[in-house]
C-alpha cells in the first residue's frame, strides 16, 4: 500500500458525503475526492489513481449499482475495493451490488468508526 | 608292616597321590592369587575414580559465605522480579486507562462531528426547500428515522406540510397542547417513546421534536417509525433532537424571512442601525 491513499466518495447527499469524508480523513495519509453522483464519480475516477471507492446506491443521474458495474468492467479498476452505503431494508440492492463486484457495505445511519474500520480492513491498514 | 608293603606296591604300580594333591592345592593357590591381583587392580581403579570425584565435589562445595552470598543474590533477583511485575501491572493499567480515554475521545469526536455536520448543513442555505431537505436527510442518515412528518403551527393547530414515506393528506392535524406531539410542541421538550422505535403503531409518534426559535414555536417533527435496526435512541440522537429543534427552526425561519424579503439587504447603514438599536 502506498504512503498516500486516495479514496473516492460518491454520494448525492451533502450531509452523508460530509460525514463519510470526515470519517475517512481520520485515516493517516488519506486523500478524499468527492463526487455528487455516478457520472461525476466516473469523471473523477478518470483522474485516478484511487485505492478505494465508497458509493451510495440511490443517486440521481447514475446510481451506485450502475457505477459498480462500470467500474468492475474496466480492467484498470477491477481490483479497487468498493464499499456501498445502503439502508438495512434495501437487502435486494445490497445483494445486487455485492454480486456486481462490491466488496463490502455499510448501513445507514452510518457512524464514523464503522466507515474507518471497513476501509482499514479492505486496505489492510 | 602290611601298609608299607601296600604303599610300596602302589609306588611300584606308578600311583603318586600326594604329588597330585599338592599340585591341586598349588594351582588353587595360583588362581586365588590371580583373583586377588585382579581385585586389587579393580580397587585401585575405583580409588582413582573416587579421588577424582572427590576433587570435583571439593571444587563445587560452597562455604557458608558463598551460600549466604547466593541467598542474598537470590533475594535481590526476587525483589527485582517483583518490582518489574509491579511496573508491568502499572503500565498495563495505564494502557487500559489510555485505551478507555481514547475510546471516549473517539466517541466525543464522532458526536461533535455529527453535530457539526448537522448544524453546518442546516445553515448552508436560505432556501426553505433545501433547509427542509437537509432536515429530512439528518433524520434519515444521522438519526435513522424512516417514516416521519413535519407539522407547522397555524393558529392553534399543527398542520402536516411535508412527509417522508407517508402521505400528508392522510395525516390528521394536531392541536397544540394535546397528545404527545401537541404537548412536545407546546413545552418545547422532545418526546421519546419507550417502546421499540423500529415498529410503527399506526399514526402514533415514537419521537416528537419541537421546532422553536427564540421561544416561539414553529412546528413539530413526528417520527412514526425508525429503521429496522434502530429500536432505541442514543445520547447522540437526543442531542441531535435538540439541535434540530433549534437549528432547523432557525434555518426555516431565516429561509422564510429571506423568501419574503426577496434578498439579503446590503446596506451598511441598516446593519449599523440594527446593531445600535439595542
Amino acid at each position: 500500500m502506498p504512503e498516500s491513499i486516495r479514496a473516492l466518495v460518491v454520494e448525492d447527499s451533502p450531509t452523508m458525503r460530509q460525514l463519510i469524508c470526515f470519517a475517512l480523513r481520520r485515516i493517516k495519509g488519506i486523500e478524499v475526492v468527492e463526487a455528487d453522483d455516478g457520472v461525476d464519480g466516473l469523471k473523477k475516477l478518470a483522474n485516478g489513481p484511487f485505492h478505494i471507492i465508497i458509493t451510495d446506491i440511490n443517486m440521481p443521474v447514475m446510481d451506485g449499482l450502475k457505477l459498480v458495474s462500470l467500474v468492475r468492467s474496466d480492467d484498470k479498476w477491477k481490483e479497487v475495493p468498493i464499499v456501498i452505503i445502503t439502508t438495512e431494508g434495501a437487502a435486494e440492492d445490497r445483494q445486487r451490488a455485492l454480486s456486481l463486484g462490491a466488496n463490502a457495505y455499510i448501513t445507514k445511519p452510518i457512524q464514523a468508526p464503522q466507515v474507518i474500520a471497513c476501509v482499514k480492513k479492505l486496505l489492510n491498514l | 608292616m602290611s601298609e608299607d608293603r601296600e604303599n610300596k606296591g602302589k609306588r611300584e604300580a606308578g600311583e603318586e597321590p600326594a604329588a597330585e594333591e599338592f599340585l591341586k592345592v598349588f594351582r588353587r593357590g595360583v588362581q586365588f592369587t590371580e583373583e586377588l591381583l585382579r581385585e586389587n587392580e579393580r580397587l585401585r581403579v575405583r580409588l582413582v575414580r573416587l579421588e577424582e570425584e572427590h576433587r570435583v565435589l571439593a571444587q563445587k562445595r560452597l562455604g557458608p559465605d558463598n551460600y549466604r552470598q547466593l541467598l542474598d543474590q537470590l533475594q535481590e533477583l526476587d525483589e527485582q522480579r517483583n518490582q518489574l511485575l509491579e511496573r508491568f501491572r502499572a503500565v498495563e493499567s495505564e494502557n487500559r486507562d489510555y485505551l478507555k480515554r481514547y475510546e471516549e475521545m473517539e466517541q466525543e469526536y464522532n458526536r461533535l462531528a455529527n453535530l457539526y455536520i448537522a448544524s453546518y448543513q442546516l445553515h448552508s442555505s436560505l432556501d426553505l426547500r433545501e433547509v427542509v431537505r437537509v432536515t429530512f436527510e439528518i433524520i434519515v442518515n444521522l438519526i435513522g428515522g424512516e417514516v416521519f412528518c413535519l407539522y407547522v403551527l397555524d393558529g392553534n393547530r399543527l398542520l402536516p406540510v411535508r412527509g417522508e414515506k407517508c402521505v400528508i393528506e392522510q395525516l390528521s392535524p394536531l392541536t397544540m397542547g394535546r397528545g404527545v406531539a401537541g404537548k412536545a410542541a407546546q413545552d418545547g421538550t422532545p418526546y421519546v417513546d419507550s417502546g421499540n422505535l423500529a415498529k410503527a403503531e399506526g399514526d402514533k409518534p415514537r419521537v416528537c421534536i419541537p421546532l422553536a426559535v427564540a421561544g416561539e414555536t414553529l412546528g413539530v417533527i413526528c417520527i412514526f417509525k425508525f429503521l429496522e435496526h434502530k429500536p432505541c435512541v442514543t445520547e447522540l440522537d437526543r442531542e441531535l433532537f435538540g439541535l434540530l429543534g433549534l437549528h432547523s427552526a432557525t434555518a426555516m425561519a431565516a429561509a422564510r424571512l429571506h423568501a419574503e424579503a426577496g434578498k439579503i439587504p446590503h446596506d451598511a447603514e441598516g446593519f449599523r442601525r440594527m446593531l445600535a438599536s439595542d
